[in-house]
């Protein structure tokens, strides 16, 4: 027999209040030692089993007491039956699919709008005293009202027409916050209405384990809820096109540089759609304009070219012609562009001669057009300087600072280096001849406190008697590399590595940008505070090694540099429903950050601080568009926020699939509004089932009161009448 | 503390006890005796037989019959009562009173002594359990109320009770008619020990039996979960005392009855003593009656 608030059955456990009660009454007796055993004895031997059977008896009402009554409070339930049907009070929860498939013509309205229209029907319907719930099943499912509210006027109020639609729907977390609604609702007859176009990319069978255990949750409820399944379908296969994706030729744009923006499209149909223009605006300003045709499942790319005469966020839309589920037509991007990369390189091993410091091939790889004087300009900008310079004034405003063959650093610089990669910086170490690698493990290191991300174990190669080696070629992971996964972008492995430097220890989260043959790793990435390090294992000059003099070195290093400036920033593109995190100057974090939302809402937030960092965290998400942040110091930034495009295929279940998922679900299914009331008009309901225990608890009290009257008159009415009786002598006479 | 105390004694000193039926004494004193000798009060003359002594010939009876004459007088004796004092386990019970019930025996055993004692009377003391424990002759002399007195204060509980047995063994141990003053509780076979007392009273002995009882024997006022403890069987029962009460009140009620009956069928005093009432003034309430 299941139970409402099961949690009260506890309370049964107080049934044994009158066990120990009475066990103890039997072990705090008192001993007396009796001298009229003659008299005693048959009396305890003639009466023990009929007092033995009354204290029983008094025993057993006195434990049914706290048990009935638990029971009573548990609000047991009869489940499967029929007494009440359709007239019985009822919870419901209304489990409604808002991913943005359900945009698409439904008949009259979208099939959102029809799913709005059933249960404003169904609500109707509910007797007084019922309570119901909805909860939106997109993304991360949400429930519309705090609670099951029995204000179910209110409820349909809430469930506004303008519903924002989410990027994919999540049957199995939305059945989840069922569950939990389920678990707080008071009426016997319980139902959950899934209402959903069941497309199949959201109910496929890869989410079906999922979607079992929040059923079998559901299923292990005090009363288990019917689930009926409601297929809002009645346009199968709509026609639909997509912006898959907008990708950019650059991480950074510099001003003035040119960037190309590659749309990716897709024709989701099974027919040919008719030309169909795409167009590009910048800043809110219409820049170009495309026109495509697309065959049945057909994919094309649209390349716009851009540049941007000021630095900054530029906020990026693509927009496809209108189709019928317009919320995969639009594409947001936002783009950095920045003047320049300031970049400050330390030189542990300077020179006057020609590519005799120890920074002279990396000041040729950041700046190639200034350093051939091509009169165009580099977007990277360096500064040298000899490792006693180095201070705190002099990172400021530099995005990469590079330690090459930094023998060691004060403990001034040491400080103000991991302050500024906390703050948000990167900083690249190159080894060399020159490196203290004990000062470097002593406190650069600190046993995995430190900056870097490894130990220098030991120097190998010809430097210790060894054999060169090569960086080994592949498939490269880390994104700076991924250019040269494309052998005409060059080829890194066939540069000789003669001497390098081990790396062990390597920080939990560190990451190796490309092996060498030897198996050591080229260099290793990790995060500290805000910024990334990066630890080479080879140095930046040709010592070691003739990568330097490669042609590969410029983009190798140009890459390392602009993806480490940009990397431990906050990505511009997120999909809806992520949180923003920006980390903040640590001049400029105290204060309030304007937040401009798609809708043209603002709202001013404040920046938090944690562990000394400035942070910025924004969680409403769920609208798609540009978000601008107006950071404390002035600083602009926007971020897109797009919905993700699994939803574009709209491939609904068949019907046998679909029957299927309500046979596993052990659900009904209903076509539409007269079948559901048809079928709750014939369902089996639950009814509470406390009445009799109450009564029967009443029952046992008065009993338990008579009870205890008639044996304590038994025990009391004796000694009134004997009470102090003086023995009579017997005479003789 | 001294088994007489003053103050009780006090209470009592102006009481006798008597013996109602004759008594055979060993000394002259204030009760008839069966034996016809030299006294005061004529009681019959009888022929003369050979070796009668000749100077109880009545000569005038001779002078007016020409035949001899023994000339026979009433002789009034002493009194031997035996003390029979109860010693078994069961008279160790001290209940919520504070008095144990053997000492309220020994006290007013000593009581009785003193009295006796104080009118001439021999006393001697038996106590008993399962059998004869001691065995103390009647005496009259001073010096003897104090063998007496320690032989009770040296009575310990101990041991079952058999009152019916022990007073059997004592019966032919008891040559002449006296007074047996039995001091029990008398807890145990009804029947059996109104048989031993049915046999006291046809060797012809005046017997008054003093029933000792503690307050909580005849109450039973136990309340709370009790594990009462046999001091005689060792038997152990854990009881609710409350839900017994009744039951075992008529019981107590029932053998009471029984052994009213008895005693008075056989014209034997049973006087209930409790031990939270002072021994002398029960005593003296008893003697006052007797007297009557």
């Amino acid at each position: 027999m299941p139970f409402l608030a099961p949690i009260l059955l506890f309370g049964a456990a107080a049934f044994t209040i009158p066990l120990i009660i009475h066990l103890l009454n039997r072990r705090r007796f008192r001993t007396v030692p009796w001298a009229a055993t003659h008299l005693l004895s048959p009396v305890i031997r003639k009466n023990n089993r009929r007092l033995t059977l009354e204290q029983l008896l008094l025993l057993l009402v006195r434990i049914a007491i706290p048990v009935l009554l638990a029971l009573c409070l548990a609000r047991p339930v009869l489940t499967d039956t029929k007494i009440f049907g359709r007239e019985a009070k009822s919870s419901k929860v209304f489990l409604v699919d808002n991913s943005y498939s359900m945009q698409a013509p439904n008949g009259d309205g979208s099939r959102l709008d029809q799913v709005r229209r059933f249960v404003s029907e169904v609500i109707g319907e509910m007797r007084d005293g019922s309570d119901a719930s909805i909860v939106f099943a997109g993304d991360d499912p949400f429930v519309l009202t705090d609670d099951p509210t029995s204000d179910l006027v209110g409820l349909m109020d809430d469930f506004r027409p303008e519903t924002r639609f989410a990027s994919v729907a999540d049957p199995a977390a939305a059945l989840l916050a069922a569950v939990g609604e389920m678990e707080s609702m008071t009426n016997v007859a319980r139902e959950v209405v899934v209402l959903s176009d069941f497309q199949a990319r959201d109910w496929s069978a890869k989410s079906a384990a999922a979607r079992r255990e929040a059923l079998e949750m559901l299923e292990a409820l005090p009363v288990k809820p019917a689930v009926t399944l409601v297929p809002f379908r009645a346009t199968q296969g709509v026609e639909n096109l997509s912006i898959e994706s907008v990708e950019t030729s650059r991480l950074v744009v510099g001003v003035g540089q040119p960037l190309v923006l590659r749309v990716n499209v897709r024709n989701h149909g099974r027919s040919a759609r008719p030309v169909t223009d795409v167009r590009l605006e910048i800043d809110g300003e219409l820049v170009g304009a495309m026109r495509i045709r697309l065959e049945p499942e057909q994919a094309a790319q649209v390349l716009f070219n851009a540049k941007f005469d000021s630095a900054g966020d530029h906020a990026i839309r693509v927009e496809l012609g209108h189709d019928g589920v317009p919320a995969d037509n639009t594409w947001f991007a936002s783009v950095p562009v920045w003047d320049e990369v300031p970049v400050l390189l330390v030189d542990g091993d300077p020179s006057f001669r020609p590519l005799a410091s120890e920074t002279d091939f990396l000041r040729l790889a950041l700046r190639p057009f200034s350093s051939a004087s091509t009169g165009l300009r580099d977007l990277i900008v360096t500064e040298t300087m000899e490792s006693n310079r180095l201070n705190a004034r002099a990172t400021e405003n530099v995005r990469v600072l590079i330690l090459a063959n930094v023998r060691d650093l004060r403990e001034d610089q040491v400080k103000a280096v991991e302050r500024f990669v906390a703050d948000g910086g990167s900083l690249i170490v190159f080894p060399g001849d020159r490196t203290d690698f004990n000062f470097h493990d002593q406190r650069l290191h600190r046993g995995g406190e430190g900056l870097l991300p490894a130990r220098w174990e030991s120097l190998a190669g010809e430097i210790a008697g060894g054999g060169p080696t090569r960086i080994r070629g592949g498939r490269f992971e880390h994104p700076a590399m991924y250019l040269f996964n494309d052998e005409r972008n060059g080829d890194v492995s066939k540069a000789a590595v003669r001497s390098w430097a081990r790396l062990a220890d390597l920080a939990d989260d560190a990451g190796s940008i490309a092996a060498l043959q030897s198996g050591d790793p080229l260099g290793v990435e990790s995060r500290f505070g805000e910024g990334r390090v990066l630890q080479m294992a080879i140095p930046a000059d040709a010592d070691w090694g003739n990568l330097p003099t490669r042609p590969e070195f410029v983009p190798m290093m140009q890459r390392l540099v602009v993806h480490l400036a940009t990397n431990s920033r906050m990505p511009r593109s997120i999909e809806v429903g992520k949180p923003v995190s920006l980390a903040l100057s640590r001049e400029a974090g105290a204060g309030l950050v304007e937040v401009r939302y798609p809708s043209g809402r603002t709202a001013e937030l404040e920046a938090r601080e944690e562990a000394g960092q400035f942070r910025f965290d924004f969680t409403d998400t769920a609208e798609p568009g540009h978000y601008g942040f107006k950071l404390p110091g002035g600083e602009r930034r926007w971020i897109a926020v797009n919905h993700a495009r699994e939803e574009s295929d709209m491939a609904l279940l068949t019907d046998e699939q679909l029957a299927r998922l309500a046979d596993e679900s052990d659900a009904s299914m209903v076509a539409d509004l007269a079948a559901y009331r048809e079928l709750d008009k014939n369902r089996r309901v639950g009814v509470e089932f406390w009445k009799p225990f109450l009564a029967a608890l009443l029952g046992l009290m008065i009993l338990e009161v008579m009870l205890q009257r008639w044996l304590s008159r038994r025990k009391l009415k004796p000694e009134k009448r004997r009470s102090a009786p003086e023995p009579q002598p017997a005479m003789a006479r | 503390m001294p088994l007489l105390d003053p103050t009780d004694l006090a209470r009592v000193k102006n009481l006798q006890l008597f013996a109602r039926t004759v008594v055979e004494g060993f000394a002259t004193g204030m009760h008839a005796s069966p034996h016809k000798g030299m006294s005061v009060e004529f009681r019959q003359h009888r022929p003369y037989v050979p070796g009668d002594e000749i100077r109880h010939i009545d000569w005038k009876v001779f002078g007016r019959t020409d035949r001899y004459h023994i000339r026979e007088f009433e002789e009034e004796t002493n009194l031997r009562c035996n003390l029979v004092v109860d010693v078994s386990g069961s008279m160790g019970y001290k209940g919520t009173g504070g008095v144990e019930k053997l000492d309220y025996a020994r006290r007013t055993a000593a009581c009785l002594s003193w009295l006796m004692m104080s009118q001439a009377d021999s006393v001697g003391l038996v106590t008993f359990d399962r059998k004869v424990r001691t065995v103390l002759p009647p005496r009259s002399k001073v010096s003897h109320l104090r063998h007496l007195m320690e032989d009770l204060a040296n009575a310990e509980p101990a041991s079952e009770t058999d009152a019916g047995a022990s007073l059997l063994e004592i019966t032919p141990q008891l040559k002449r008619r006296g007074l047996v003053i039995v001091i029990s509780d008398c807890f145990g076979d009804a029947d059996s020990f109104l048989k031993s007392l049915a046999m006291l009273k046809h060797r012809g002995h005046e017997v008054i039996v003093f029933q000792i009882f503690d307050r909580d024997e005849l109450e039973f006022p136990f309340k709370q979960w009790t594990r009462f403890e046999g001091m005689e069987d060792g038997s152990e029962h854990m009881v609710d005392p409350a839900a017994l009460r009744a039951t075992y009140l008529s019981e107590l009620e029932k053998w009471r009855d029984e052994l009213s009956r008895g005693c008075r069928r056989r014209r034997i005093d049973l006087v209930p003593l409790v031990t939270d009432q002072p021994y002398a003034d029960a005593l003296s309430r008893y003697l006052a009656w007797r007297a009557r």
